[in-house]
């Protein structure tokens, strides 16, 4: 049934979630591979933040799993986030009261062992580790290009560099696959430049990325593969060339859309 | 010795309803506070204290029959309980606070409010006049029955009808659930969330206040600490009940007075006290989403 | 001459013992409020060590430092049967809960025979001096700076100020919280033990809703940005009606009114100076 392969590392298998008889996700199957950029998509109401959700443990599914690495992914959030998720928000959540230094060092949270009574010794590995982690932060900083700001209140960021803070925050987990939900949501064209960059660098780098986004030229121009929604449900998936002339996305999406202009042209 | 328990056992019981029904009618507007505005409002406690003073006021300084005097109670602590959620909880409302911050902000108030009570009218025992009601008791087979406790029974009942009727059927009550679900997107469909607020801490106050009244001339005992210790009954019966669920009140009240009764005849009335909270605590162990309740589902 | 010394060195005694074990209750609080949770039940731990300290050196003769011991582990207890459901709800659950612990308390004590009913206990030898208070004070300080500054200081914060974002960090969310309570139990139990040996008498209604509501105060109005603005507000709010002794009536009034205004006009306390996260 499922179409996963040696390079698949994210598995989704029939995840399926009810809200009070809504049907919110139904029977949602799709593969990320290994190093791809993967987009998911369709218009608003679509299910695509209800299955980051999902995958990422916030909710829990009526049925159906996903898994990572081959691994399934089972529990409350902050054990996926061990296993190799990370993530961001649509509506970003900062940390706003710490700096962005104390953010980046929070997101590397699972990846810091020291006990304890190491920590109220400041023996064992606490210093080395918390030297290493605070070193692994500037240069993160440095990469989403925050270096001036390190030590600045989080909150006080332009929105752009709260965006940028939030991908550097979840990167640090050093994770297998990262989920960003509409990274380039409220952004000016400039600054959606930047950030397609700042990914396409992040891929380079190894990492797997699937995205929920609206802006279509960032989806288009991003992504290996694009899986679309519709009601909860897989209507469509390939390059972002087949999606491009997909009938079923195209009534769906494309269509609503088409339908409102004429709408408007005739009022 | 058995048959004496048997002998007893039809007053226990019409005893323990009666206290059941006043921790129902008490908990009624806590949790419909709860269910609707997703805060836990520690001032309710004080509204069933002011309703208790107010029916003695009226009753004592304006010579007002008790038929008045309950009724215009209720209205004025609804009122209050309105201005006090202005005051306090539509700030943080707007600030989006967490919930725990409005949480901390009426368990302030309620100390600032009891203790400036206290402070005013002092801590002694006030009594209604007598001639407010008939105590004659009603004999019910062994047990025996007074015109207060039927009161309670009545009004008890009848306002668990009309509030699940407005709930259920009404464009109000319609209004009420969706803030409940979610306030954002009851806002976006055209409900006057403002206006619903305000009505709900309305109604809640006045029947905190009704409670105190009733409760007030049953026992007829008043003083500012009783809606604190009624408080804490309160606590147990919305969390047995299930937080926001009216009929889960009902029933968890009912439950808890008819048990405080068979401990208070039967074992040790020291103890009566206790049953409230080990219930408590059996609940949140092995149903924490209460008798009837629905997962309390976090906002994410 | 003698005598008004001794008097007098009496009554400021008491007030300097009051203000360290206010503040460590103070402290106790500010572990739970640090990652957003709410307890009431601090004044319920608080009467569990002073019982339990007070029955340990009266009746079994415990040599000081093992009932100090006691007295912490038996809160502990008590808060991991009462975390164990809470803590997987919201917070209401725990604010909710922890007030029933105070009223079972009460109703316990006041029932029992063993803790002297009603009457409580009296004839508690008197144990505690300033240094041993004050020293224990300054080590539970400089555990929590610890703390503050590591990865457990920055996980804490997290979670005050956004739980989810914080699970998705990797944060054992649960893990956090029972520690939280169950230290924030210790302290407040390790407080009253001390204070059951420095007033040598103890009663059921020492540990009422109304003490759980002040040390709540104690740490808002100081201000939960560093484990200080805590022992700030006790500070400030134990030595204020000895100053203004006009104020002692309406001590009550004082603390909650300080409640109402600091958390809707001054979220951050007296004491806004917040602690660096990186150790």
């Amino acid at each position: 049934m499922s179409a996963s392969n040696a390079n698949t590392l994210l598995d989704v298998d029939n995840l399926t979630v009810n809200f009070r008889g809504l049907v919110a996700v139904d029977h949602v199957s799709f593969q990320v591979d290994a190093g791809s950029v993967h987009g998911l998509i369709g218009p608003n109401g679509a299910g695509k933040t209800t299955c980051f959700n999902l995958i990422s443990g916030l909710i829990p599914p009526t049925s159906g799993h996903a898994t990572l690495a081959g691994a399934k992914l089972e529990g409350p959030s902050w054990q996926r986030t061990r296993a190799g998720l990370s993530r961001t928000f649509q509506n970003i959540r900062m940390f706003q009261e710490m700096t962005v230094r104390e953010n980046v060092m929070t997101g590397m949270h699972a990846r810091l062992h020291a006990t304890v009574p190491e920590i109220l010794s400041r023996l064992g590995r606490f210093r080395k580790e918390e030297t290493s982690a605070r070193a692994k932060a500037d240069e993160l900083i440095a990469f989403v290009g925050l270096s001036a700001s390190a030590d600045r209140r989080a909150g006080d960021l332009s929105y752009g560099d709260q965006r940028r803070l939030e991908i550097a925050r979840a990167v640090a987990s050093d994770p297998k696959l990262l989920m960003l939900d509409e990274p380039a949501a409220g952004m000016n064209s400039t600054e959606t430049r930047d950030l397609v960059e700042l990914l396409l660098r992040l891929k380079q780098g190894g990492l797997t990325l699937l995205l929920v986004e609206h802006d279509m030229h960032f989806v288009m121009s991003l992504c290996d593969r694009i899986t679309v929604l519709n009601f909860g449900r897989k209507i469509a998936e390939g390059t972002p060339r087949e999606i491009r002339e997909a009938p079923a996305v195209i009534e769906a999406y494309l269509g609503a859309k088409v339908a409102a202009k004429l709408k408007g042209g005739t009022a | 010795m058995l048959a004496q328990i048997f002998q007893q056992l039809p007053q226990q019981l019409v005893n323990g309803s009666v206290l059941g029904a006043t921790y129902a009618l008490f908990a009624l507007g806590f949790t419909l506070m709860f269910g609707v505005l997703g805060v836990i409002n520690l001032t309710y406690g004080f509204y069933f204290t002011t309703g208790a003073f107010l029916a003695l006021y009226g009753t004592k300084m304006l010579a007002l029959p008790i038929w008045l005097a309950l009724p215009i109670a209720a209205l004025l602590t609804g009122a209050l309980a309105v201005v006090v959620d202005a005051i306090l909880l539509t700030p943080l409302r707007r600030k989006k606070a967490p919930e725990l911050s409005s949480l901390m902000v009426t368990l302030g108030a309620t100390l600032l409010l009891y203790s400036s009570m206290t402070a005013f009218f002092g801590t002694e025992i006030r009594r209604l006049p007598p001639s407010v009601i008939n105590h004659a008791a009603i004999a019910l087979g062994n047990a025996r029955i007074n015109m207060s406790q039927i009161l309670i029974l009545a009004v008890t009942a009848s306002i668990v009808v009309v509030l699940l009727a407005i709930v259920r059927y009404t464009r109000f009550g319609l209004s009420m659930r969706s803030l409940a679900e979610n306030a954002e997107a009851a806002e976006l469909m055209g409900v006057n969330t403002d206006a619903v607020v305000r009505l709900v801490s309305f109604i809640s106050g006045a029947l905190g206040a009704t409670a105190g009244v009733l409760i007030g001339l049953n026992f007829n005992a008043i003083q500012p600490y009783m809606g604190e210790a009624m408080m804490l009954k309160g606590f147990a019966v919305i969390i047995i009940g299930g937080l926001g669920d009216i009929k889960g009140a009902l029933i968890a009240g009912l439950v808890i007075g008819v048990l405080e009764a068979l401990t208070a005849g039967f074992i040790s009335s020291e103890l009566k006290d206790a049953v409230a909270f080990i219930l408590l605590i059996a609940t949140l162990w092995y149903r924490p989403v209460g008798l009837f309740g629905r997962a309390p589902v976090k906002r994410a | 001459m003698s005598a008004f010394l001794d008097n007098f060195m009496f009554s400021y005694e008491a007030v300097i013992f009051a203000v360290g074990i206010n503040g460590l209750l103070a402290l106790s609080m500010y572990a739970v409020l640090a990652i957003g949770q709410l307890s009431l039940g601090q004044a319920a731990f608080m009467g569990i060590g002073a019982y339990v300290s007070a029955l340990l050196t009266l009746n079994l003769d415990w040599p000081f430092p093992a009932v100090l011991l006691a007295a912490m582990v038996v809160p502990a207890v008590v808060a991991l049967i009462i975390g164990g459901p809470t803590l997987r709800l919201t917070g209401v659950y725990l604010a909710l809960a922890t007030i029933a612990i105070v009223e079972i308390l009460r109703i316990f004590l006041n029932a029992s025979t063993m803790t002297g009913g009603a009457l409580g206990l009296s004839g508690i030898p008197n144990k505690t001096t300033v240094l041993l208070i004050y020293g224990l004070l300054a080590v539970v300080l400089l555990g929590f700076v610890l703390v503050a500054r590591s990865k457990l200081g920055r996980a804490m914060e997290a979670m005050r100020e956004d739980e989810i974002a914080a699970g998705v960090m990797g944060v054992n969310l649960p893990a956090m919280k029972m520690g939280a309570l169950v230290v924030s139990a210790m302290i407040a139990g390790l407080a009253g033990a001390l204070n059951a040996h420095a007033n040598s008498f103890i009663g059921p209604n020492d540990y009422s809703f109304e003490h759980a509501v002040t040390i709540v105060s104690f740490a808002l109005l100081g201000g939960i940005g560093s484990p200080f603005g805590p022992v700030l507000g006790a500070a400030i709010l134990t030595l204020l009606p000895e100053f203004l002794t006009s104020l002692q009536d309406y001590k009550l009034v004082v603390n909650g009114f300080i409640i109402v205004v600091a958390v809707l006009y001054m979220p951050r306390g007296i004491l806004t100076w917040r602690i660096g996260r990186v150790g």
